[in-house]
């Protein structure tokens, strides 16, 4: 059985409906704990996403699922060339791919439908570091997932998540730890949960490229040999495996135990100075993605997670020195800490 | 109703421009039911038949419709897309013209990029959200969207 189909007049050019029975091929996917049952007509996005199958990922799956239908429609063009474009209106978001590719995530529902064309069906890259971390930005708050703008390293078990405006640096120091003694989570979103009905929370990475600025290249040799492309948000850069490139070791998980807010400063040094956790808590919460009044309950765990995250001891790290300058100085911190 | 002045909107927190102001209400006959239609545009409400205040004060509208102009969307609206999924229908005609109605809250929720002129409009963009609205009210679409009968039948 497939999906509906039909070319019906210049202004409605495809019809699809997503009843029951038209997408035949599932899989249970474990992303940053979030449970997303995927159905779909396609055997090659089943194999672009199966690194993600619950059976091999995952260990602290979340309660609710995320259903996600996708449908290959050989009509539809991929525009490689076009930007993704988002859009949200009340418990809605509109993802498109050029003209004829979108996604609609439903927060109320948590369902994600999408349309797409053959080529970006078999793209593993599109599903990988794109699609599904942009599924997992989307639709985690409404199942405890709570998406941190941090980095996120570890170290036998506990994790440091980094905080800071943007062009703080805080991706660059992350590499520059993960050189040391530090594996890395995530170098830009962590996401974080509670584990279980513990009170205890386990932060998440998504094993996407780390995204270094051009200049980067002053501090890592490693990436005379990359080129730097224009990312998702248009900017240009370097988006490398971190395992490869810079022969870093990587976690899928972590235990925040230290949480720092990294800014820049132009004196030399490098100075540890304990923030208020009231005062990291309204940093997270200023800087949080507005949340419509639809969703209540996903802006309330959002708010009891960032408590729990600025629970313990934080500290601001100002420093105007070079990343490996200041990794070498947070491993130092970490170690008598 | 007088016309609006577009006012630039951009809020760091609002990437997806959730919270884009829509400061225009008013109510509309379509069909037999009653909209109330909410906008930054007037432009958007003009193929849309008024109520007279005094109809309009006593009755309670069956659906809401936002309508947000998105000026800084370029382009021109593509042939539709039309995705149904339980109680979502999803029209996609490009970054010009994204559209969801929500069956079961009989909410249409749609932004229209700058570059969409009355005549796009007209033509290609009301008679979408028009189709879906009928959909929702248990009518068949003027446009090729099937009716819930049509679509089990090609479904079976």
């Amino acid at each position: 059985m497939f999906p509906f189909r039909a070319t019906v007049n210049p202004v409605v050019t495809r019809f699809h409906n997503f009843g029951p029975g038209t997408l035949p091929f599932r899989a249970e996917l474990s992303l940053a704990g979030v449970r997303c049952l995927l159905s779909t007509d396609s055997k090659e996005i089943l194999s672009c996403v199966s690194h993600w199958f619950s059976t091999v990922r995952y260990p602290y799956p979340s309660g609710q699922p995320i259903s996600m239908d996708v449908l290959v429609d050989s009509s539809i063009h991929r525009d490689a060339s076009a930007k993704a474009h988002f859009r949200g209106l009340r418990h809605l978001v509109f993802a498109t791919f050029g003209i004829e590719e979108v996604f609609a995530f439903d927060l109320l529902r948590r369902r994600v439908v999408g349309a797409i064309s053959p080529r970006t069906a078999s793209d593993s890259s599109f599903w990988n570091t794109q699609l599904l971390p942009i599924m997992v930005g989307v639709m985690g708050t409404t199942v405890g997932v709570v998406p941190l703008h941090s980095a996120c390293l570890d170290r036998d078990g506990k994790g440091l998540l980094i905080a800071g405006l943007s062009g703080a640096g805080k991706s660059t120091l992350s590499v520059a730890l993960a050189q040391r003694e530090f594996s890395l989570v995530s170098d830009d979103w962590t996401y974080v949960s509670k584990d279980g009905n513990k009170d205890s929370l386990i932060a998440s990475g998504l094993s996407v490229p780390v995204k270094l600025l051009p200049d980067a290249v002053e501090h890592f040799a490693e990436l005379k040999a990359c080129t730097p492309k224009e990312s998702l948000n248009g900017e240009l850069a370097f988006e490398v495996d971190a395992t490869k490139v810079f022969r870093s070791q990587v976690k899928s998980i972590s235990r925040p135990h230290w949480l720092i807010f990294l800014e820049r400063d132009d004196k030399p040094g490098c100075d540890f100075i304990p923030y208020d956790p009231v005062d990291a808590r309204a940093f997270y919460e200023r800087s949080a993605e507005l949340l419509p009044e639809e969703l209540p309950e996903a802006a309330a765990t959002r708010s009891e997670i960032i408590r729990m995250v600025t629970s313990g001891k934080c500290f601001r790290v100002r420093s105007g020195e070079l990343p490996q300058t200041t990794a070498e100085a947070i491993d130092r911190f970490c170690n008598g800490a | 109703m007088p016309l609006y002045d577009h006012i630039p909107y951009s809020h760091p927190l609002d990437v997806l421009r959730r919270f884009m102001p829509s400061p225009l209400k008013t109510l509309i006959k379509f069909e037999e039911g009653i909209i109330l239609v909410e906008t930054n545009d007037s432009s958007l409400l003009l193929p849309l038949g008024y109520l007279d205040s005094e109809t309009a004060s006593a009755i309670s509208p069956a659906f809401h419709w936002k309508l947000l102009r998105d000026e800084d969307v370029l382009g021109k609206p593509a042939g539709a897309t039309i995705l149904m999924a339980g109680s979502l229908l999803v029209a996609n005609m490009g970054p010009a013209c994204l559209a969801g109605m929500d069956l079961e809250r009989k909410e249409l929720l749609a932004f229209i990029g700058g570059e969409v002129d009355p005549q796009d409009y007209q033509i290609r963009v009301f008679p979408v959200l028009s189709g879906l609205t009928q959909f929702a009210m248990g009518k068949k679409p003027a446009i090729g969207i099937p009716f819930p009968d049509e679509v089990a039948g090609a479904n079976a």
